[in-house]
């Protein structure tokens, strides 16, 4: 076989089938034997099972001969020495060592012709080891599903049991269990307590079947019911932390098995296997499932997080997982920066080709919308695509053709980041996410808040700076209007969320009730947090909460504010974001400290949550999606590239003009969106340029320009621009139907991106479009009027709405269409309304 | 486009704004049509699996009277409390033995066996906004404050639940709100009504021009006067044209879902059968006569065209703050002479209008007809709860304990659920809380109460919280 791609095997060509010979004649392994291995390792080299109740998974790594790693845990073989020590379990299908008397001994692992050991010692065999309730039954009602959020967990429990949401308030599940009367948990008939007929379904349970009475969660709550369901006993050693196993792994379809297991690290120093009671589950099913025992099976390319969740802890364990794609030939697209080796590295890993760099038009286009909010006039186009064709003439034969451009690109990225429009734009993304409203703010404050914000972005403030002036602002709202951060949102609670939303991209909202179900951030870290804001006030508003807001307000200290935990009552120390707790000097503004820790250049959250912004609004997608849901479940598209890009971000002095132009001058911001073999599927390692709707202020505006006649806007004088309103009083239906929000949430997702009916429905016999192409200002009347023939009409009109001149065929055709329609108007009418609802148009593209 | 400013508010709660308020609008995506779409061929499906006789769908005609209907001027008269309580009317025999309404609703006296009266009613918000917010929504708000405004982590409406696990299999909306004004957009912000974190695309369809106006149309779904079907035909042409030679474009997703709305919107815009469902102007004279010839009536009317078209919910709000051009049930002044005029009358015609037509039309059984306000007035007249404008002519909010009707969709009419006590102060027998009442809604509807729907931040959340569905509608013994 001269194509050793040996890992490209179904699952059945495991068992050992000739090879045979593709159409083409290439040999091709449809099926063949086990590729042989050069190594094999397992894990764990040595294990000590404490007690007769321990266990511990055996995974089994074999290393093919070009390096890459294989599972193979599930066809070994395994063999103790003396299965009066320890003895192998596959019951389940994880294979683990189990203690069969006390002693020690080696078990013997052999796959595909190599062998491996493992030293097992068992101790303690004969001690009583009584089941815990923290450690193991939390953990089993969590695994069972009994608490999660749709069951028990549900704050209002069901059927009249409540137990907390996945464990995370075990005194009260503790007294829920056993202290609610002496039928759910029945110490004089064990067998007949309702906890473990109901998930049985010896006796009818709403929530269905759960349990068998071979799984381990059964297993562990009939013990401790017999054994008097007790509390653990004084002393029983905390959880320090927990161990995925094996570790970051690449796996390859389609093979793509993975055999994982959970590893409890306790203050007494012990380990314990506790895969057995850990919930399992995997961030994106439909790249690779994971089931109750750990076993991951890989469905198809993409990054994917295996989670393995025990008592309060969640670990992450991420996984690469490759699908070989048959004569797929590496072309390594131009490096033109950084930003391309870090796409590029992924494109080639997961063997997607990238499309060619864009045509002038498309670029030119492309930048507009992302820059400035709208599409480049018809002069504007001309201007660019004359100095294009200039350097590439200029540069005749010696230089490829993008080469050339290159430079002219730059220099328009250079030009649009100055301009007013692009501060007008990009304030307005930050004036969604900063909640800049006309309800909670009033009018004069929203427009001043609004105003700094979009000067910010003109002058090119620092982003640290941008944060620091805004987190750490007091006084009054129309002053400093940055102090509005703390008129949008008041409760610490809020303010925290928000805060950690928008800078750190980490959404804690879910940990103000309960510990964070799907992330390490516990209710203790979020009320530390909040305790930040716990001394920020008002004064001089519209009076008690509930009643109008004042339009001028103050924000002062007050420095008795504390903030208490939800469930405890303890008033909290302030505790920077997975790190210590700052030392705070009597009297200082505890916003003050944060901001500092915040926007310093080692933030490990900082930098990459604002390139990340940044990112997204360019490309369309960010690298973690949603782009302010960071956490180890949700794994980045592309880490590398996210690193380098916040580093870029803080060794530039958070300087967003250059970040931009790091993004923009980017081979990958410039490639074409138009599709090759092998990418069309591609939504997430950037090998073409995405395509998306505009959004409703884009189109607004670019409608606008198009035909000439601007739109009136309530309290703005005629001509300022959608993307120019300052707050949210203006609600115009085309806005609202084209996705423009309220602005209630700090976060990006509730602008609607998905196209719907009435957008179509609102272009096509809407009012708002139709006035624009019949109104005797705009420029299709002044057309209409004059004498230009209709093919340079059709010029025209291609050049400023699509930003390109028309293809020969285009212009013929258009032309004659147009030239049998008596009224000259109507058709130049007609044209412009196809133009404008042709997809080209409505799309960026 | 016809735009307006905003009148001064005429809510009780004294908020005034003015504001910018568009008449003809049509709220943004209340069709919810990859849903649509994805309905439509489930629909088919089942049409073919079931032959051609494939069941009706259960539809809702929510009637919802802001302000509050008085429980003890209208179905739950109290003749032998004082006067300051049991007030100027007087009650009536109905066909039902035992059953009394008021007086001046003659015509539902006459068809008392068709509904069923909930006479316990109860909740604690004495604000409109929280108090709709309640009884739209079936969960109770935080506050009850005067200024309780909408956001966009509110819980959805049950039409935007409805649309969500129910959708219209016709191409219709799901969800129609019929309102004399753009109440839960601008203006005045009412909660209750919009898809909160279900996101904006289970909104309502908001229609709010005046359907007892000759020239009701609604805009979106009809062309400007200047384009013809048949340029609008040439234009279609023209755009294919332009978009073939512009192929690149079909290779996105996106473009390929905006493609299909288009083609959609295009059918709506040109096929006479999907603008049938509005076109009130189809309707005979006698039969809208028989409504009556108002916006409320006339929107009870279109209301039944509408779930005969196959949309799933709609909505009839009664009582637009802004430019409302009836009076409404929040009765703080003149209790007696506004209902027995205006209100009771022109309820008492199209209520009882509606359940002739939907009986004589065969679709009773499956249209789910309710009418409630957010709570009911207080037992003693120019009581003051929540708002110190009512005078000694007028009753206040009264949320603890009030009466709505239920019709059609398989409840058993001629009955009343629950009891008061003597002067309507307080429940007896039997509460009913907006959550139970929401779960009854969606017991209606076919859909499980314990179903849980997901928020902006993906967490699982019931669409009912504690409440259970009040079976003794449909002749069952009640939830244990």
């Amino acid at each position: 076989m001269r194509t050793p791609r040996l890992a490209n095997l179904s699952p059945a060509c495991l068992l050992g089938v000739a090879a045979l010979f593709g159409a083409a004649g290439v040999a091709r392994p449809v099926c063949a034997a086990p590729a042989p291995i050069k190594s094999l390792a397992v894990e764990p080299a040595a294990a000590v099972l404490d007690g007769a109740r321990a266990s511990r998974t055996l995974i089994v790594t074999g290393t093919l001969a070009n390096g890459a790693q294989i599972d193979l845990t599930a066809e070994a073989r395994f063999s103790s020495a003396d299965p009066k020590v320890t003895r192998i379990d596959r019951t389940d299908g994880r294979p683990r060592a189990v203690p069969a008397g006390p002693g020690g001994t080696t078990v013997t692992v052999q796959a595909r012709g190599l062998s491996g050991t493992v030293r097992i010692s068992v101790k303690n065999f004969d001690a009583p080891k009584p089941v815990s309730f923290l450690h193991e039954v939390i953990p089993a009602l969590t695994k069972a599903g009994c608490s999660m959020g749709t069951c028990h967990g549900t704050p209002t429990g069901k059927g009249g049991f409540r137990l907390s949401l996945q464990g995370y308030n075990p005194e009260a599940d503790f007294i829920t269990l056993t202290q609610e009367g002496n039928r759910r948990v029945n110490r004089s008939d064990p067998g007949r307590s309702l906890v473990l007929l109901k998930p049985l379904m010896s006796i009818p349970h709403a929530g269905g079947k759960r349990l068998t009475e071979q799984m381990a969660e059964y297993r562990v709550l009939s013990r401790w019911i017999a054994e008097g369901a007790r509390a653990d006993a004084e002393g029983t050693p905390e959880l320090k932390r927990v161990e995925a196993v094996p570790g970051r792994r690449t796996l390859v379809l389609p093979d793509g098995r993975l055999q994982v297991a959970a590893l409890a690290h306790f203050s007494d120093g012990s380990v314990r296997d506790v895969t057995e009671v850990s919930k399992i589950t995997s961030s994106d099913d439909e790249i690779a499932t994971v089931d109750r025992e750990g076993r991951v099976q890989s469905l198809k390319r993409g990054d994917v997080a295996i989670l393995l969740r025990y008592e309060h802890e969640i670990v992450s364990l991420p996984l690469t997982i490759l699908k070989p794609v048959p004569g797929f030939v590496w072309k390594a697209p131009e490096e033109w920066n950084y930003i391309d080796r870090h796409v590029n590295a992924r494109l080639k890993l997961f063997q997607i080709p990238a499309s060619p760099v864009s045509e002038d038009t498309e670029f030119l286009r492309r930048v507009y919308l992302d820059v400035l909010g709208r599409i480049p006039t018809g002069d504007e186009a001309r201007t660019f695509l004359s100095a294009s064709q200039t350097a590439r003439k200029t540069a005749g034969a010696s230089l490829a053709g993008t080469e050339a451009v290159r430079p002219v690109r730059a220099k328009l990225v250079d030009h649009l980041l100055k301009q007013p429009e692009f501060a007008d734009f990009w304030a307005l993304k930050w004036a969604d996410v900063l909640r800049i409203q006309d309800e909670t703010l009033k009018d004069r404050s929203a427009k001043a808040y609004h105003k700094w914000v979009r000067d910010s972005l003109f002058e090119n403030k620092p982003l640290d700076r941008f944060a620091r002036e805004l987190i750490t602002a007091d006084g009054g709202s129309i002053a400093n209007p940055p102090a509005n951060y703390y008129r949008t949102l008041k409760e610490p609670n809020e303010l925290a969320e928000a805060t950690t939303q928008l800078f750190l991209g980490v959404r804690m909202a879910c940990a103000r009730c309960h510990n964070h179900p799907f992330e390490r951030w516990t209710q203790d870290e979020y009320y530390q947090f909040a305790a930040f804001f716990a001394q920020v006030d008002r004064r001089g508003g519209g009076g008690r909460r509930g009643m109008q807001p004042a339009d001028d307000e103050m924000v002062v200290l007050n420095p008795k504010g504390e903030v208490t935990h939800l469930r405890t009552g303890k008033v909290m120390q302030p505790r920077l974001l997975g790190a210590g707790f700052p030392t705070l000097p009597e009297g200082m503004d505890r916003r003050v400290v944060l901001a500092e820790w915040m926007t310093r250049k080692d933030n490990p959250f900082f930098g990459k949550a604002l390139a990340n912004r940044v990112w997204a609004n360019l490309l369309g997608r960010g690298i973690v999606e949603p782009i302010d849901d960071f956490r180890e479940s949700n794994p980045p598209l592309n880490g590398p590239l996210l690193d380098a890009m916040g580093a870029d971000l803080a060794a530039n002095g958070f300087d967003l003009h250059h970040l931009m132009r790091s993004i923009l001058n980017s081979r990958t911001y410039q490639a074409s969106s138009r599709t090759v073999p092998g990418n069309q599927d591609d939504e997430f390692y950037y090998s073409h340029s995405l395509v998306r709707t505009m959004s409703a202020e884009q189109l607004a505006d670019s409608i606008s320009q198009f035909t000439g006649v601007p739109d009136q806007f309530l309290g703005y004088p005629e001509g300022t621009r959608a993307t120019q309103i300052a707050g949210t009083k203006v609600r115009t239906p085309f806005l609202k139907t084209f996705g423009r929000p309220d602005r209630n949430l700090n976060c990006e997702c509730e602008r609607e991106k998905e196209p719907n009916l009435f957008q179509a429905l609102s272009l096509l016999t809407g009012r708002d479009v139709h006035r624009k192409l019949r109104s005797e200002r705009g420029k299709i009347a002044v057309i209409a009027a004059g004498t230009a023939p209709l093919g340079a009409v059709v010029e025209d009109l291609y050049l400023s709405a699509f930003s390109r001149p028309p293809t020969a065929a285009e212009r013929r055709k258009l032309t004659t269409a147009l030239a049998v329609v008596s009224d000259r108007r109507a058709a130049i009418e007609d044209l412009a309304w196809a133009l404008i609802n042709a997809k080209e148009f409505l799309f960026r593209h | 486009m016809i735009s307006i400013k905003g009148g001064r508010t005429r809510l009780c709660d004294g908020i005034t704004r003015r504001d910018f308020v568009r008449v003809g609008a049509i709220g943004s995506m209340g069709l919810g049509l990859p849903q649509l779409l994805q309905a439509e061929a489930q629909a088919a499906q089942i049409a073919r699996a079931a032959g051609k006789s494939s069941k009706r769908e259960k539809s809702c005609i929510l009637f919802f009277l802001m302000g509050g209907q008085s429980q003890l001027d209208m179905w739950d008269m109290k003749p032998n409390a004082p006067e300051m309580i049991r007030g100027q009317f007087k009650p009536i025999s109905t066909n039902v033995d035992g059953i009394q309404i008021c007086e001046h609703m003659p015509e539902l006296a006459k068809r008392a066996d068709r509904f069923a009266i909930i006479r316990s009613m109860t909740h604690f918000a004495k604000n409109h906004a929280p108090a709709c917010y309640y009884a739209l929504s079936g969960t109770a708000p935080k506050r009850d404050i005067v200024a309780f405004g909408l956001t966009a982590d509110d819980y959805p409406a049950f039409g935007s639940v409805a649309s969500l696990l129910k959708p219209a299999t016709r191409p219709v909306p799901s969800y129609v709100q019929l309102s004399p004004a753009l109440i839960g957009d601008g203006g005045i912000q009412m909660p209750g009504l919009h898809a909160g974190f279900l996101g904006a695309k289970y909104d309502p369809l908001k229609v709010i021009t005046d359907p007892n106006v000759d020239s009701f149309e609604v805009e979106e779904l009809s062309l400007p006067g200047e384009v013809s079907d048949r340029r609008l035909g040439d234009r279609r042409s023209l755009l294919k044209l332009v978009e073939d030679e512009f192929p690149l474009m079909a290779e996105s997703k996106a473009v390929g879902r905006m493609d299909q709305f288009y083609q959609r919107a295009f059918n709506l815009v040109t096929s006479p059968d999907a603008r049938r469902a509005f076109n009130i102007q189809a309707e005979t004279p006698k039969m809208r006569e028989r409504y009556g010839r108002n916006i409320y009536a006339q929107q009870l009317l279109l209301a039944r065209r509408l779930v005969e078209s196959g949309v799933r919910l709609v909505t009839i709000v009664w009582g637009g703050p802004i430019n409302a051009p009836l009076d409404y049930w929040d009765t703080h002044q003149g209790n007696f002479p506004k209902q027995k005029d205006k209100l009771i009358p022109i309820f008492d015609q199209c209520y009882s209008a509606l359940l002739d037509d939907l009986k004589d039309r065969g679709m009773i059984d499956d249209t789910l007809v309710i009418a409630m306000g957010e709570f009911g007035r207080t037992p003693r007249i120019g009581q003051i709860t929540a708002n110190g404008g009512t005078d000694s002519t007028g009753r206040d909010h009264w949320p603890f304990c009030y009466s709505i009707t239920l019709a059609g969709g398989g409840v058993q009419g001629g009955q009343v659920i629950g009891k008061s006590d003597d002067t309507t102060a307080t429940f007896e027998e039997r509460p009913v809380t907006p959550e139970d009442l929401t779960a009854t809604l969606y017991h209606a509807l076919g859909i499980d109460h314990h179903t849980h729907v997901r928020d902006q931040l993906n967490r699982p959340l019931p669409i009912v919280r504690n409440g259970e569905p009040v079976l003794e509608l449909w002749g069952s013994a009640p939830h244990a």
